[in-house]
């Protein structure tokens, strides 16, 4: 039995290391630094236009993804450029890191989750489309969504 | 009907190993579940997700087997069941094997095709929590208790020369190792290095590889009638020489040469033996085959064969 407590001691030294390294940094990191960028250069959203959720009329834009995503950026002290294009066109962009976020009422099973990032379902059923693996940014998102339902 | 197998002073031994291995597929269940609940797209955790459902393989062979081994001789199966275990282990352990090689390349696949793995937050308990940690924990979960069984059942694999139990003792005391690696991937992720993930998983993936590997060629050498070996380091069972050695030390006999192969926990095997005398030579073997299952548990089923000379090739 004195080994068993030997070897956990060893694990259980090594896990509380590696955690403690972490508690003092930004944690998660954007491996593309999705979310940096935006503070620099302003949140690069393109929209594919969906009923409800986004609509563009007498060239304005809204729609409830619209709201979400103003609300987001005004917290978090960012400008938004939207651009309008095809739901195609916009995965493109997202796969090269061309765009930080894609609104336009996909579902949570969205096809495209192959090719690009989810963010949790906002109301259940619906999601943002990030660049794959932008953790910071789906993080930051994310915290947003639960606060606003929270809120509600 | 008899039980042939185990002497009475095991029988406890087999009892406990039976309780633990039920522990064991409880412990597990909870964990494989858990799993799937917060593994995401990390390819590290599907493949420990995937390991951890594999390791229930051998718990489970061995609790089957372990039913059916103890069925006596019948006309169909005029050797007993004994090989059941040595049919578990080859199929467990093939399994794992090919599990193994399809796991090295899907993670591999991950790594060429650069998946950035998206985590992102988990509502726990009213708080919001990165998904990466609650991973972390799952897998902290999925490995202490582990060692923990396995320290305990590996003393009693070797006391029941049972291959399934140790190797599955063995796999349990040794899943920190892969559990640390999801880790490192995850922590990894967190930090922005997507690569960490696909990383961690071929490491798994190999280490399922090794086990199989391992394990197969295990099972065919055993089925292969090899020497006996001990479970524990595959070194020949000095067994097999203390029966030859009892066997030249009784008086009718001038001469002899043993061999045995294994049966699942236990030994058959034959003996030939030259004699001072044809005397009394019926009794004398039967006497002898009685005093050779009195002398250790493990030899089950044996014969002896009076011959003029002892045959060159065993």
């Amino acid at each position: 039995m004195k080994i068993f407590t030997d070897y956990l001691f060893k694990i259980i030294s090594t896990v509380t290391f590696f955690l403690l390294l972490n508690a003092c940094s930004d944690f998660p990191k954007d491996p593309r630094n999705s979310l940096e960028n935006a503070k620099a250069t302003g949140l690069k959203v393109g929209v594919a236009l969906n009923q409800s959720f986004t609509i563009f009329e007498d060239s304005v834009l809204s729609g409830s993804e619209i709201d979400l995503i103003r609300e987001f950026a005004r917290r978090n002290n960012l400008d938004v450029n939207f651009t309008i294009a095809s739901e195609s066109e916009l995965i493109s962009k997202l796969e090269k890191y061309d765009l930080h976020i894609a609104a336009g009422g996909f579902s949570k099973k969205t096809i495209w989750s192959r090719k690009v990032g989810t963010t949790l379902a906002y109301d259940g059923s619906h999601v943002l489309l990030i660049p794959k693996g932008e953790n910071a940014l789906v993080t930051e998102l994310e915290r947003h969504f639960l606060k606003e339902t929270a809120g509600k | 009907m008899k039980k042939k197998e185990l002497p009475e002073e095991l029988k406890g031994t087999l009892q406990k190993a039976k309780k633990l291995e039920w522990v064991t597929i409880i412990y597990m269940s909870t964990v494989v579940v858990l799993m799937y609940l917060v593994m995401g797209s990390s390819q590290a955790m599907k493949t420990a997700w995937l390991e951890d459902i594999l390791s229930l393989i051998p718990t489970i062979a061995f609790l089957i087997a372990e039913k059916i081994n103890t069925k006596g001789p019948n006309n169909t199966f005029p050797y007993g069941y004994h090989r059941v275990f040595s049919i578990a282990f080859l199929t467990g352990s093939l399994a794992l094997f090919s599990m193994g090689l399809f796991l090295i390349l899907d993670s591999s696949m991950s790594l060429l095709n650069m998946e950035h793995p998206t985590i992102g937050i988990m509502p726990l308990f009213g708080y919001d929590i990165w998904q990466g940690w609650v991973m972390i924990a799952v897998l902290i979960y999925s490995f202490i208790p582990a060692i923990y069984i396995g320290f305990k059942k590996l003393p009693l694999a070797k006391k029941l020369h049972n291959k399934i139990l140790f190797t599955d003792s063995e796999a349990q005391k040794a899943d920190y190792n892969t559990s640390f690696a999801a880790i490192l991937g995850i922590i990894g992720i967190g930090y922005g290095l997507w690569w960490a993930d696909a990383a961690a998983a071929i490491f798994i993936s190999f280490s399922i590889l090794k086990d199989g590997y391992d394990n197969l060629k295990t099972a065919v050498l055993d089925l292969m009638d090899r020497h006996p070996v001990h479970t524990e380091n595959h070194k020949k069972d000095d067994l097999v020489l203390d029966i030859e050695n009892f066997v030249k030390s009784w008086d009718w006999v001038k001469d002899a040469r043993v061999r045995f192969r294994e049966h699942g926990q236990v030994y058959f095997g034959e003996i030939a033996v030259v004699v001072h005398t044809n005397e009394n030579l019926a009794e004398n073997i039967e006497q002898g085959i009685k005093s050779l299952t009195e002398f250790h548990w493990k030899i089950n089923d044996v014969t002896i064969t009076p011959l003029p000379s002892l045959p060159k090739d065993y």
